[in-house]
């Protein structure tokens, strides 16, 4: 596999260091050059065959749309991405316009970084693997319905492995969706970490059938605490070397593992269901604050659920405007999920007809597009 | 202290009236699975609490970033606890000053309206929040947001009383309740501090109310019918059901479960009427 050669330029020695370690810990990463200014690195690049320039927005304290003009003027085939310690959409909007390719705010996780080069296609170098994250402001709403029928749905539309992670540690109910018994779970595995390497973290996980295995969350709700953000993120990153595609089911609401993991996937998909009426209220309070929090808007896709197809529409026009993001719907059939959860038989499995299964269907078909675009599959 | 010699300036409120000899009674609404009519059940339980008994209640939004009290009570909040957090709590100021008034005697302290400002109120803070608010309040009602966060925890903690709130809609639901009463027993709360709310009864679900009970090993405390349009629509009028439809069996099953409160005796088995002839036989 082909090295991705990435360039550094940040004017601060430390966020340098720690964004230099971060880019060293992904293997296909290779880190070519750090320099203090947009100058000294244009100089030293020669030769060198950057693909990635990371570029802080501050650097050479002028106009960040110039500082990526000089550099594309010089180097035209490297893919910028713009960092900053803080979000802001304005500045975001002017360094793509100008050029750049993505905008990231520090400091991010290695993780992040991969998501964010593989968001622009940039060379096609990485492990093609797709990191999905469902996510809602309030619980009750279908994510795990959504998780475990994503994961059904995608072995059946693809050949590939699916690893579905259960990060409602206290209440996730993967187990009773899928009848399977956890012996281990992210307890133990967080608890054994340091023996712990991909080769061997097959143990941890519960095997659903040939193509789709599961990490449960704790078995008691006061052992969830024990799994931190940096072991369960490193766990991530195991699971993503495993599986072509890792399928992430989160607690409801925040959480600082939840925001880790959504940083870092592909796809984000926001969920809510039509309900009492205050979802629009906890939808924009919720996208709000995950952009605050440096979630990408681009991969954040929301999921309305338990929609009647009839009389809904109006509302459904409404709270697009209302939140800015494109909705994407799954019908209310109430019955039917909350069956195939009692029994633990997932529905695209037994009733793949039903429009339920078919709204999911149609997600997965998606996800399978926007990732075959990608080139290579393994 | 600053608190005892301020004068309230809240309309409405003065302080001094509100002060109660005892310390007011905290009961919190816990859940191990979201959107089953928690704060619902709170509101309504507020009104009717300050109707049968004459006192005056307050209901502190604990779910910080997804609190419905306001919305369902209509109420445009001028404060949050989040602004008591950020201003009155290091300035000694008075928390009735930052609570809403619905009605005249229903109080509430508002969750907060930005993610920022969540971060502010600690465990901390909010313990503190409680016991002022138990020495102006005969009722303090708390509604939390699913789970035990550090926050809930100590809620839980200093309330008398907790309504654990639960549907029969899923085996997870079920499972999600078992481990809710496995910490509690962890805890070390007594069964008695801890009472099981049944929501949405005779809702059409696949589950039974007996298998589950003996399943678990308890009973319910009490059962709230299920009406969703009611309660769908009240929700919408911005007024709790038990006032706007009090004629319903939601509203009266929310009644009874008030009286039963007050009365010290929810969830108490009744004796059935040949253990009563025993005891007074002597017979044991």
């Amino acid at each position: 596999m082909q090295e991705v050669r990435i360039v550094i330029i940040d004017s601060m020695r430390f966020m340098r260091d720690m964004l230099g370690a971060r880019v060293r810990s992904i293997d296909v990463f290779n880190l070519i050059i750090q320099a203090n200014s947009l100058e000294e690195a244009i100089a030293r690049m020669e030769g060198q065959k950057p693909h990635i320039v990371l570029l802080d927005i501050d650097v050479n304290s002028s106009r960040p749309e110039e500082n990526i003009a000089r550099l594309l003027e010089v180097y035209p085939d490297v893919s910028i991405i713009c960092t900053s310690h803080k979000w802001d959409e304005t500045i975001t909007r002017i360094v793509i316009q100008a050029g750049a390719k993505g905008y990231l705010v520090k400091p991010f996780e290695a993780e992040e970084l991969v998501a964010a080069v593989k968001s622009f296609n940039g060379p096609r170098l990485l492990p093609v693997n797709e990191m999905i994250t469902i996510l809602s402001p309030k619980g009750n709403c279908g994510k795990t319905t959504l998780a475990v029928n994503l994961a059904v749905g995608l072995t059946q539309e693809t050949d590939h492995l699916v690893g579905i992670v259960e990060a409602d540690f206290a209440f996730g109910d993967i187990p009773v969706y899928l009848n399977v018994d956890p012996l281990n779970t992210f307890v133990e595995a967080v608890r054994d970490l340091k023996h712990i390497s991909t080769s061997t973290l097959g143990t941890y996980l519960q095997t659903y059938n040939k193509s789709i295995k599961v990490l449960t969350g704790a078995s008691r709700p006061e052992l969830a605490e024990l799994i931190d953000v940096e072991s369960f993120m490193e766990i991530i990153r195991m699971m993503r070397k495993l599986f072509r595609y890792v399928i992430v089911d989160n607690a409801a609401g925040f959480d600082k593992r939840t925001l880790a993991v959504a940083k870092a996937s592909d796809i984000v998909y926001v969920m809510a269901a039509i309900n009492s009426g205050f979802e629009m209220e906890h939808l924009k309070y919720y996208l709000n604050s995950l952009r605050e929090l440096g979630c990408q808007k681009e991969k954040i896709k929301v999921i309305l659920s338990r929609f009647k197809l009839r009389g809904e529409s109006d509302y459904l026009r409404q709270l697009q405007d209302e939140i800015g993001y494109p909705i994407m719907t799954l019908p209310n059939q109430f019955q039917l999920a909350t069956n195939a959860l009692n029994m633990g038989v997932p529905f695209t499995i037994n009733d793949s007809d039903s429009q339920l299964a078919q709204g999911i269907l149609q997600i997965v078909d998606d996800i399978v597009e926007k990732t075959s675009s990608k080139g290579h599959i393994r | 202290m600053a608190i005892v010699n301020k004068i309230v300036q809240y309309p409405g409120v003065d302080e001094r009236s509100f002060r109660t000899e005892k310390k007011g009674e905290i009961i919190t609404l816990f859940s191990t699975v979201d959107a089953i009519g928690k704060s619902t059940i709170a509101v309504n339980l507020a009104t009717c609490l300050a109707r049968l008994s004459g006192e005056k209640v307050c209901i502190v939004d604990a779910d910080l970033h997804f609190g419905d009290i306001c919305r369902l009570l209509n109420i445009h909040p001028r404060n949050t606890i989040a602004d008591f957090a950020e201003r009155g709590y290091s300035a000694g100021e008075a928390i009735v000053e930052y609570l809403e008034k619905w009605q005249h005697d229903i109080f509430v302290l508002a969750a907060p309206r930005e993610y920022a400002k969540v971060e502010l109120v600690t465990a901390a803070v909010f313990g503190s929040v409680l016991s002022e608010l138990s020495c102006h309040f005969k009722y303090i009602l708390i509604d939390t947001s699913l789970g035990f966060s550090d926050l809930v925890l100590s809620a839980l903690d200093m309330s008398n009383m907790i309504l654990f709130i639960n549907t029969l809609d899923s085996i997870s639901g079920v499972k999600n309740l078992q481990k809710g009463l496995d910490a509690f027993q962890g805890i070390g709360y007594s069964k008695d501090k801890v009472k099981l709310i049944l929501n949405r009864y005779k809702a059409k679900t696949a589950i039974g109310i007996s298998e589950v009970e003996s399943g678990i090993g308890r009973r319910f405390a009490a059962k709230v019918s299920n009406d969703f349009a009611v309660a769908v629509a009240a929700t919408r009028e911005g007024r709790p059901f038990s006032i706007a439809h009090p004629d319903k069996e939601i509203s009266r099953d929310m009644l009874v479960i008030t009286q039963a409160i007050l009365s010290g005796n929810l969830g108490e088995e009744k004796t059935s009427l040949t253990e009563r002839l025993n005891r007074w036989l002597g017979n044991k």
